[in-house]
């Protein structure tokens, strides 16, 4: 494979998975932000609205006490308790009237006896229920004014029930009941700025079967044709964790009415005769919707920049890889015989290296082959006869001299043990000067006979140099009218 | 503009230009393997694989909803073809007129664009239209398929030592450049499509004239490159064909593919019916004019092209902006 694809690759994977790497790390980073973010929203709405409710309860309760507070009306109750004066009731129907018109929010006043009869009412009077006579008993201390529950039915205004002992002189006289307009609670419940799309406010109080919420739930139910309050049954449900009076805020592990994976802080309120709980939630989803946005963005980026990453990697690739194919060139071109041939040198990096290193070694080679041309010319054009023969008998280079002197081809001379050539009667010689030869003396004006291609005998004087190690016999031949010696 | 959006563009262009050559290169390599002759894989892998980055991107535009990304990127592809690659190319050197059958195959792709501009008409184009483009490449390829090979056969013979270099022969190499071309396709489409769609929404333009332009530009640079580079060499012998094999291929095979994926009929907006469509009949004529006189394609003629090209973005440019203005 190519250095270029080799980079390509390499980079890919480099960069990808590092930026792969980062992300999931940012991504886990944000994450707990995102969570400790919403933990914090989550926890400071609930004290808001915990706050909030307060401040309508204490309204209420106010309300009650400011017509409770009438000296007149206890001392009344307490007249018509010891003698059953009837102009006393009378003066408290009249106070209990006042009230109700000077208060436009009371839908229903009502007092009743400390036997638990009703004495006087004004208003919707069927709305006005006894105390239960236990709850009589566990009658609170005074100026407690506790409330009874909500009263809703439909399509109607929303309405609460409180009550007040009513006491003189720590003895009680008797119970006054009040019905006022519970919208606000209702608005409070059903205002969900800062909840998002999903988030919303439940006031729940306890119910035999579970837990009632006061007001109409952001989310129908299935199959419910419109919004309207719902009792929880759902032992996971944050309503229960706010009734327990736990205040917490809650991410893991928690479902709501509809099943979905809710976030939630809880809060409660002490009404008096009972405990409402208030809970803050948002769908998990919501928020990790956008946390998912925010990964899929991440991923969809990485991939981009590793896109860039790699077409520097192939640009940086052809960088890399063409000087290196221009020498491979420049080799062809000189093992072509073109010995002038350099490599660019204009780098400065190892390839610049390695093209001045190549450059320096066609000098050399050049230099070489220019002696060897030299040499090889010498060799060729001598009129003396040049040859390299071996010890094993045989020519191994000849020069055209030999041929112009004994008429045989190249081929012959080189095809044939060289003794062959030689005149019988000197061969014998000629074999003990290969001999000593071999034994790396030189040879000096030895003289024999060659045959040559018309028939004739020619008189060569030889002049040998061995070379031991490979064998190897450098000789010159002339011609000689010399003869050997005795 | 988000520069988010022009990182997604460059980065997910080199994903699928990449990727397409990767994939490319591993199927060759693999033919190769498996003793597949030579024609034939120069014929199916090489021809049909350097429209991979065209294919892919109209196949996620389709998906996604984006007729007009799908229009503009192989409308857009075959004027640039014409224009501005063998502009390009012949303003460096002239291209020649084509040998063989490029005179037969000039005269299927102006078919070939009438027959779009004629399904078009109606402001739609639906399965079915897509089903009759489709049949016109494979009845093009069949008839075409010797020719073709022939052509590819000689184009590579000439391929420098880089791209032999390249050939995996290892099977984990093949199967990994197999993998990471399957792999990168489709991602750097995604990222092209998102991109193209921020881009055009985010300078105010329509789908259209981002795929016309800087879609149907990126997706054209494998070609534009080696193209020019073929002309720098003084190598122009296929530049010709190879532009109408492509154009035949853009509008019958890819538009094909296109109309077919599209979950409902593609829609056709007005401004390819008055000035995109005629454009790039205008253009396949011209082409044609010079292969059927037998003329070369010379330098004052690539220039000339050039120059066409530069006025039809500028009449886009001033369109978008007397649009918004």
């Amino acid at each position: 494979m190519d250095i270029r694809t080799k980079l390509v690759f390499t980079l890919a994977a480099v960069t990808l998975g590092s930026l792969l790497a980062f992300g999931w790390f940012l991504y886990g980073i944000a994450d707990r932000m995102v969570a400790k973010g919403t933990e914090d929203q989550l926890a400071s709405l609930a004290e808001s609205e915990a706050d909030a409710l307060e401040t309508i309860l204490n309204g209420w309760r106010e309300r009650v006490q400011l017509i409770g507070s009438r000296t007149q009306l206890r001392i009344s109750l307490r007249a018509w308790d010891a003698s059953g004066d009837s102009a006393a009731l009378a003066r408290v129907a009249t106070i209990l009237s006042d009230a109700a018109v000077s208060t436009p929010s009371i839908a229903a006043l009502g007092v009743y006896g400390t036997d638990g009869r009703r004495l006087v009412t004004v208003g919707r009077a069927a709305e006005l229920v006894p105390l239960r006579s236990t709850e009589r008993a566990a009658a609170p201390p005074a100026d407690s004014v506790h409330v009874l529950g909500l009263i809703r039915d439909a399509g109607e205004i929303p309405r609460v029930a409180l009550m007040e002992p009513l006491l003189l002189d720590d003895e009680l006289v008797g119970s006054l009941y009040v019905v006022l307009d519970a919208r606000r609670l209702v608005s409070l419940a059903e205002d969900t700025t800062g909840l998002g799309q999903t988030g919303e406010l439940m006031i729940v109080a306890p119910d035999p079967a579970g837990a009632r919420t006061l007001h109409a739930v952001r989310h129908p139910l299935d199959g419910a044709e419109s919004r309207g309050p719902i009792v929880l049954t759902d032992p996971d449900d944050p309503a229960f964790v706010a009734l327990r009076g736990e205040d917490r805020v809650i991410t893991e592990g928690l479902r709501d009415y509809r099943g979905r994976s809710v976030w939630a802080a809880t809060r409660s309120v002490d009404v008096g005769s009972e405990r409402w709980g208030l809970v803050v939630k948002l769908d998990a989803a919501e928020k990790r919707g956008a946390i998912l946005a925010f990964r899929n963005e991440m991923v969809s980026l990485a991939l981009a920049l590793a896109g860039i990453g790699l077409l520097v990697a192939v640009l940086l690739g052809f960088r890399f890889a063409s000087p290196i194919h221009d020498l491979a060139g420049v080799a062809n071109q000189i093992r072509e015989g073109n010995l002038d041939a350099r490599a660019d040198v204009k780098r400065e990096d190892e390839i610049g290296l390695l093209a001045r290193t190549f450059n320096g070694m066609a000098d050399e080679l050049q230099e070489r082959m220019v002696e060897l041309h030299e040499f090889h010319k010498f060799f060729d054009v001598s009129v003396d006869m040049l040859c390299i023969a071996g010890t094993d008998g045989y020519f191994k280079r000849v020069n055209p001299a030999f041929t112009r002197a004994l008429g045989w081809s190249e081929e012959v001379l080189l095809g044939q043990p060289f003794l062959e050539l030689v005149h019988p009667e000197d061969e014998a010689a000629t074999q003990a000067e290969i001999e000593k030869l071999a034994r790396g003396e030189l040879t000096i004006s030895f003289i024999n006979r060659f045959r040559c291609a018309d028939g004739s005998w020619k008189w060569l004087k030889w002049n040998a140099y061995p070379e031991t190690d490979t064998g190897r016999l450098y000789a010159v031949a002339r011609e000689t009218r010399d003869r050997p010696g005795p | 503009m988000d520069p988010a959006a022009l990182v997604r563009l460059v980065g997910g262009l080199v994903w699928l230009l990449l990727g397409g050559d990767v994939l490319v290169r591993g199927a060759v390599a693999l033919a190769r393997r498996l003793h597949v002759s030579p024609m034939v894989i120069a014929l199916s892998v090489v021809a049909f694989g350097t429209s991979l980055p065209e294919l892919v991107v109209v196949v996620q535009a389709s998906m996604a909803g984006f007729p007009d990304l799908v229009f503009g990127n192989v409308v857009g592809s075959n004027i640039a073809n014409v224009l501005l690659v063998a502009g390009a190319a012949a303003a460096i050197y002239p291209l020649g007129y084509g040998e063989g059958s490029v005179g037969r195959d000039s005269l299927v792709m102006l078919a070939a664009t009438v027959l779009i501009i004629a399904l078009s008409a109606g402001g739609t184009l639906s399965r079915t239209d897509g089903f009759v483009l489709l049949a016109g490449v494979a009845a093009v390829t069949f008839i075409t398929a010797g020719e073709a090979a022939r052509a590819y056969r000689d184009a590579e013979l000439k391929t420098p030592m880089e791209w032999v270099l390249g050939l995996p022969t290892n099977p984990w190499m093949i199967g990994l450049f197999l993998a990471a071309g399957a792999v990168g396709l489709p991602v750097g489409a995604d990222l092209v499509v998102d991109a193209s769609v921020e881009i055009a929404s985010g300078l105010g333009v329509s789908e259209a004239v981002v795929g016309l332009t800087i879609l149907a530009i990126g997706t054209s640079l494998p070609e534009l490159a080696t193209t020019v580079v073929a002309a720098l060499q003084k190598r122009t012998e296929v530049a010709i064909g190879t532009i109408v094999g492509s154009n035949i291929f853009n509008i019958l095979g890819i538009m094909g593919v296109g109309a077919v994926i599209s979950p409902v009929p593609v829609s056709v907006s007005r401004e390819f019916l008055t000035l995109h469509f005629p454009v790039m009949f205008g253009a396949a004529l011209l082409i044609d004019l010079f292969v059927l006189r037998r003329k070369p394609v010379g330098r004052a003629a690539g220039i000339a092209f050039l120059a066409m090209y530069a006025a039809y973005l500028a009449v886009l440019v001033v369109r978008t902006v007397a649009k918004a203005g």
